[in-house]
């Protein structure tokens, strides 16, 4: 009996530079040292019949991406999170995984939103001045963040340089962004939190927001690091 | 200075493919140190997708890291992009593995595999922080070795080269961390280090030499310094090569590399005895490893790697003695798991069309075929002894089986060659053309690929010129004119860069010094159209009084000496002597595995 596998992972470190292209292979090898059995596609080029969520772009983690395997024979789904988990490279970790009717849509059909931690760093000339000048003026960049952040979301139009095959273009990415909150800002880094609609319509790279929120914001920050840590199928966890 | 940091939090995000800096593929090895630990970087003198690519340097980085006393990391030339940061930043090039600079390894060893990476070695050295000069080295720079089929004619890059190692590395790796960890212990220095290693059968240093030259250039004399040192440095091969180590957990990389498959060598050697291949003369003797054995190391080695491809690898699969019954084994044990098994280096004849058929079953390829030239005349002078009517034959069993493209090698330039062996070539392809045709009922696609002669060293057109640049551009453009059709892809070099190729082939010491100027110049990635600079070459050349059609378009005397004459492959330079007259003659010499002795006189080598 064939049986569908979804699976939770975790993708971080080296990983994270590689394409999405290299990281369906990377887990078409994995799973043949783990010796699972997969359903092969039949044809000139026989492969692996798994597919993937939303692809991830390049140098961002990830905390739950999820990928679907169709396998020729029922395998336990612990036993198969543990084989595997021997077998990935640094950086990719099976979190859980979950038989699913054979039937069910895929992934990129299904999932609607996905959520980012966007780690930012204050740049050092502002820091110096607001240390020195004691708790207040923290205090006083803590709201201008907060105000600044409102004045982003309510903007129409936020139009980005967009780097395509054919040159560059200019794209509104304001539809795409569904909230963005400040969830910390602690010494020098600042934690935002940003929703995105994603799905058959669109992808949008989460970096083409930090770089706009930033440059709203006299360029004071850097980005030091961009984490996926949800994705939703209508608001509910994918498994 | 953190690299790890600063790679991974500033350079990564600015460099296009970030995937070749980062390393912690699967299989790769992070060791525990200490103090004593011997520490070897193996540096490619290319970019990551290329030095992955390569079976000689997995083969000793198992070798190595099996060790309780020693570790392998491994360090590639970045690309521009990266370089530049680099330099920027003056951040040395670093390992992979624990992002260690390369000057704080002992021993940085280089594989040669061609001449045109020779500026990427210098550049390595000097984004390693290493000063680029053996001489200017001191006590707490690397050890700079280097190994390959390039140590075949080290002069060239002898000024920058402690020791060049001689033939197969797996056992004489060993040798050299042995006598390095002595020395090391009993707090000798570099100098007394290399005496040491100098008494190893199959290493040269080449400071322990003096070079003498007449007046017009030619090489007078090559005298070592001591009267211990070794006059003919010897090839060594390793003992069992069925029984040899061999890497049973290859790096499995997360980006795309040339050669990305299981490599499994079935023999090494050939003694076909193609009069131009510099391979089939520096690998001999012929020795494979059992079906047994392989069947074993494709088993483990699929295990850890998971691949879906196994490549059989030798210098002319189709002559493995026992090739049909590993093929069936092999394809029989992993069509049900989607692996395939893939034969380069098929030689012309049904036999090998019926093989590359058979392992067809699982995964589709192309079939690539080299005629070499066009006539049979000068497919005698090379030797390459095929038929006609078997490369026709062959090529009508190929679209027989459904074979619908061909790629097909040539290569213009040979000795003896005249304008009707070039018309050859463009009549052979009409004639397969017209067989694809009749047979499939409709166009087929050709892909051709033209290459030009570089006379190499060890071969028996070792004394040949290489032809004048004009004459072979010409012989080019009209093949490519002749056969400027839709269903056929013409792919051909360019002729400077085969030029420069054979200026360094049988370049001597002096060349050091354009090596040097070349590297100041800005020279590297002279394999890579888009960075080779043949202007900075000439300025380099003549700069330093230098000419290049004194090594690459000059006929050597019978009786000159050879810048290589004092490193042996075990194949007898009578031998090659004897090969280039019976060219000329065009008289063939068969293949010693199947008919009698041909006394190149390698045997020596194992008795």
């Amino acid at each position: 009996m064939e049986q569908l596998v979804r699976i939770k992972y975790f993708k971080d470190g080296p990983i994270t530079y590689i394409s999405h292209l290299n990281l369906v292979q990377v887990f078409t090898r994995a799973l043949r040292r783990a010796d699972i059995p997969v359903v092969i596609s039949s044809g000139f080029n026989p492969r692996f019949r798994i597919s993937f969520g939303p692809p991830l772009p390049l140098g961002i983690s990830s905390t739950s991406e999820y990928l679907d395997i169709r396998l020729k024979e029922e395998v336990k789904v612990e036993e198969l999170t543990e084989r595997l988990n021997l077998v990935l490279p640094q950086g990719l970790k099976i979190l859980r995984a979950k038989t699913i009717p054979s039937s069910a849509d895929s992934l990129v059909k299904v999932i609607d939103r996905a959520s980012y931690l966007i780690i930012l760093k204050i740049k050092e000339k502002l820091l110096d001045s607001a240390t020195k000048n004691q708790e207040n003026e923290l205090k006083e960049l803590k709201q201008e963040v907060e105000k600044n952040n409102k004045r982003f979301l309510n903007l129409d139009e936020i139009t980005v340089e967009k780097q395509t095959k054919n040159g560059i273009k200019m794209v509104d990415i304001r539809p795409s962004i569904l909230i963005i909150s400040v969830k910390k800002f602690k010494k020098q880094i600042l934690e935002l939190g940003l929703d995105l609609k994603i799905g058959q319509q669109g992808n949008l790279n989460p970096r083409y927001v930090a770089r706009a929120w930033i440059s709203n914001f006299a360029n004071n920050f850097d980005i030091i690091q961009i984490c996926r840590d949800g994705l939703y199928v209508k608001g509910e966890e994918v498994i | 200075m953190d690299i790890k940091k600063i790679l991974f939090e500033e350079l990564l995000d600015k460099v296009k493919k970030p995937g070749r800096y980062t390393g912690k593929e699967f299989n790769e090895i992070v060791k525990e140190e200490n103090a004593s630990t011997v520490k070897v970087a193996f540096a490619f003198p290319d970019l990551y997708e290329i030095g992955m690519s390569y079976l000689g340097f997995k083969i000793l980085y198992e070798i190595i890291n099996k060790r309780d006393d020693a570790l392998a990391e491994r360090v590639f030339s970045p690309a521009v992009d990266m370089e530049k940061l680099l330099r920027e930043r003056q951040i040395p090039v670093f390992s992979l593995e624990t992002y260690r600079p390369l000057n704080s390894f002992d021993i940085v060893g280089f594989t040669i595999q061609h001449e045109l990476c020779y500026s990427n070695i210098l550049n390595l050295l000097e984004l390693g922080h290493i000063p680029l000069r053996s001489d200017e080295r001191k006590e707490d720079d690397p050890l700079i070795i280097a190994g390959g089929p390039g140590a075949f004619n080290p002069e060239p890059l002898s000024r920058f080269i402690d020791l060049f190692v001689i033939g197969e590395g797996e056992e004489i790796v060993g040798e050299i961390i042995e006598v390095y960890k002595r020395c090391k212990e009993k707090k000798q220095g570099r100098a007394k280090l290399l005496e040491e290693l100098a008494r190893i059968e199959g290493i040269y240093v080449p400071s322990f030499y003096k070079i003498s030259y007449f007046k017009d250039g030619r090489v007078k004399s090559v005298a070592p310094k001591k009267e211990t040192y070794y006059s003919v440095i010897k090839k060594q091969i390793i003992s069992d090569f069925d029984k040899a180590a061999y890497p049973l957990f290859p790096i499995v990389p997360n980006i795309d590399v040339v050669h990305d498959r299981i490599t499994l060598e079935i023999f090494r050697g050939c003694t076909r005895g193609c009069r131009f291949c510099q391979a089939g003369m520096i690998y001999r003797p012929v020795r494979e490893k059992s079906v047994d054995t392989l069947i074993g190391l494709a088993d483990e080695i699929l295990a850890h790697t998971g691949y879906e491809e196994i490549s059989l690898s030798s210098l002319s699969s189709s002559d493995y003695s026992e090739i049909e019954s590993l093929i069936t084994k092999l394809v029989d044990r992993f069509e049900e798991k989607g692996v395939g098994v893939s034969l380069p280096s098929l030689r012309i004849d049904s036999f090998s069309v019926a093989l590359a058929q058979q392992v067809q079953r699982v995964r589709k390829a192309g079939l690539t075929l080299a005629p070499e030239v066009g006539t049979p005349r000068l497919r005698d002078v090379i030797n390459k002894n095929v038929q006609e009517e078997d490369l026709y034959s062959s090529i009508s069993a190929a679209f027989e089986k459904g074979w619908r493209k061909i790629k097909l090698y040539f290569m213009v330039g040979l000795p003896t060659e005249t304008e009707e062996d070039v018309e050859g070539i463009v009549r052979l392809v009409s004639k397969v053309d017209r067989m694809g045709r009749e047979i499939t009922g409709r166009k087929i696609s050709i892909n051709i690929s033209v290459s030009a002669f570089v006379p190499k060293p060890h071969t028996p057109f070792q004394w040949e010129a290489q032809e004048e640049r004009e004459s072979l551009f010409k012989k080019i453009r009209y093949l490519k004119n002749r056969l400027n059709w839709r269903n056929i892809s013409f792919s051909y070099p360019d002729i400077n860069r085969i030029y420069l190729e054979a200026v360094f082939a049988r370049g001597d010491r002096r060349l050091g010094e354009v090596l040097e100027k070349a590297h100041s110049l800005g020279c590297k990635f002279d394999a890579w159209r888009e960075q080779f600079n043949f202007e900075a070459w000439e300025q380099a050349f003549k700069d330093c009084g230098l000419n290049m059609e004194f090594y690459a378009n000059r006929v050597r005397e019978e009786d000159e000496i050879l810048s290589w004459d004092h490193i042996s492959c075990g194949v007898k330079k009578e031998y090659l002597l004897e090969e280039k007259e019976k060219a000329l003659r065009g008289e063939t010499t068969p293949d010693c595995r199947f008919e009698d002795c041909t006394g190149c006189g390698v045997c020596q080598l194992t008795n």
